[in-house]
């Protein structure tokens, strides 16, 4: 029964949370990429590995995809 | 005009007739095994199933394999709701193992459990229209096609009632059956979502949103329009009230068959790709039931 409830917690929390992860791991990736492998990509500064305290493209992406997934979680609307 | 009408004047008809030769009709449709209906979802996977490999080794372009995927998971669903109606093979026949390979794998494409979507289907046939019991006239409730499309983009947002319908209606119901199609969602939704995580992981989340995340968004808006809305909006509740005909600049074909939709309510197991026809042969006593024909 333990192991079950333990099973049925971290399930809730992955998919409780599961906008804030889209938002992470796929849609900043996502974003990334569609400035990086489209012709959106000449817009971009020729380093992309420190763009901002430190963060590459990527990286900053990957964060703004989070902070959108969190605010999706929090007010339940993505748009 | 159906020879099944022959010597019979309908305007005449009691209700016991017209649904004699209504069922006559039907069975002429049932009961046999459609093979277009068994290739097309075969067909279906196995394309949407090599575009990935394809793109991937640069052998398509990913711009020609989007839409290729767009119409894959358009054309997904409707095998699917073939077998959550027992078209293929009823429980105890020998071809039951294909009707439910089919509904699992098509719905796999559509990142749904085919039993939740079985589940609630059939609740929606047995409440159509129902706004507490049908997990489908949420989506329905919608004066406008555009309106309709809005709602599908709302059950996109997390915590919205449109993207509960489905769950509530599975927890209300609490059968077995039910909860497995649960436990089925929970395992299709991680590894849908683990497959966007990884390719994006590796550099490829282009590809995973253009052959499965966007086309899925847009299949659901079409799907949700053409096999819900569309013959549901202004209807009541009965068995000739709850669906309705329409006609469309897209034919029978670009709106899935969804004009002969009430042919479906009232006989479920009718191969889909019979749908059509089955209705035009079973016209004159929708007519005398006074259907909804939209202009038929």
């Amino acid at each position: 029964m333990g192991s079950t409830a333990a099973m049925d917690a971290i399930v809730k929390f992955i998919l409780g949370w599961l906008p804030l992860w889209f938002g992470v791991f796929f849609l900043g990736p996502l974003v990334a990429e569609i400035l990086t492998r489209t012709p959106l990509q000449q817009f971009l500064p020729s380093e992309t590995n420190n763009l901002l305290i430190g963060l590459s493209l990527y990286q900053l992406c990957m964060v703004a995809g989070g902070l959108y997934g969190l605010t999706a979680k929090l007010t339940g609307r993505w748009i | 005009m159906s020879e099944i009408f022959a010597g019979v004047d309908l305007s005449k008809a009691s209700d016991a007739e017209l649904m004699s030769l209504e069922r006559q009709i039907a069975h002429k449709y049932m009961n046999r095994l459609s093979i277009p209906m068994v290739l097309w979802p075969l067909a279906n996977i196995v394309v949407w199933l090599s575009i990935w490999p394809l793109v991937l080794t640069g052998t398509l372009s990913l711009w020609v394999a989007f839409p290729i995927a767009c119409f894959n998971l358009l054309v997904a669903y409707l095998p699917s709701h073939d077998a959550q109606h027992d078209s293929y093979a009823r429980v105890g026949e020998p071809l039951r193992w294909l009707n439910e390979f089919i509904g699992h794998a098509s719905s796999f494409l559509l990142a749904y459990s085919y039993r939740v979507l079985r589940e609630t289907h059939l609740q929606h046939h047995k409440h159509a229209n129902d706004p507490k019991l049908d997990p489908d006239a949420l989506f329905n409730m919608a004066d406008t096609g555009w309106q309709s499309i809005k709602n599908t983009i709302r059950s996109y947002q997390p915590d919205s009632a449109e993207a509960r319908s489905y769950m509530d209606t599975i927890v209300r119901l609490g059968t077995p059956n039910a909860l497995l199609g649960l436990r089925d969602q929970l395992i299709i939704t991680v590894i849908y979502h683990a497959v966007l995580f990884a390719m994006a992981a590796n550099g490829l989340a282009l590809e995973a949103a253009l052959l499965w995340w966007l086309p899925l968004k847009l299949a659901v808006i079409y799907l949700r329009y053409y096999l819900s809305w569309a013959p549901h909006v202004g209807q009541g509740k009965g068995r000739y009230r709850d669906t309705k005909s329409f006609q469309s600049i897209l034919g029978d074909t670009g709106t899935s068959g969804m004009t002969a939709h009430v042919v479906h309510h009232l006989h479920p197991r009718i191969p889909h790709n019979r749908t059509v026809k089955a209705f035009k042969e079973m016209l004159p006593i929708l007519r005398a039931r006074n259907v909804d024909l939209g202009g038929h």
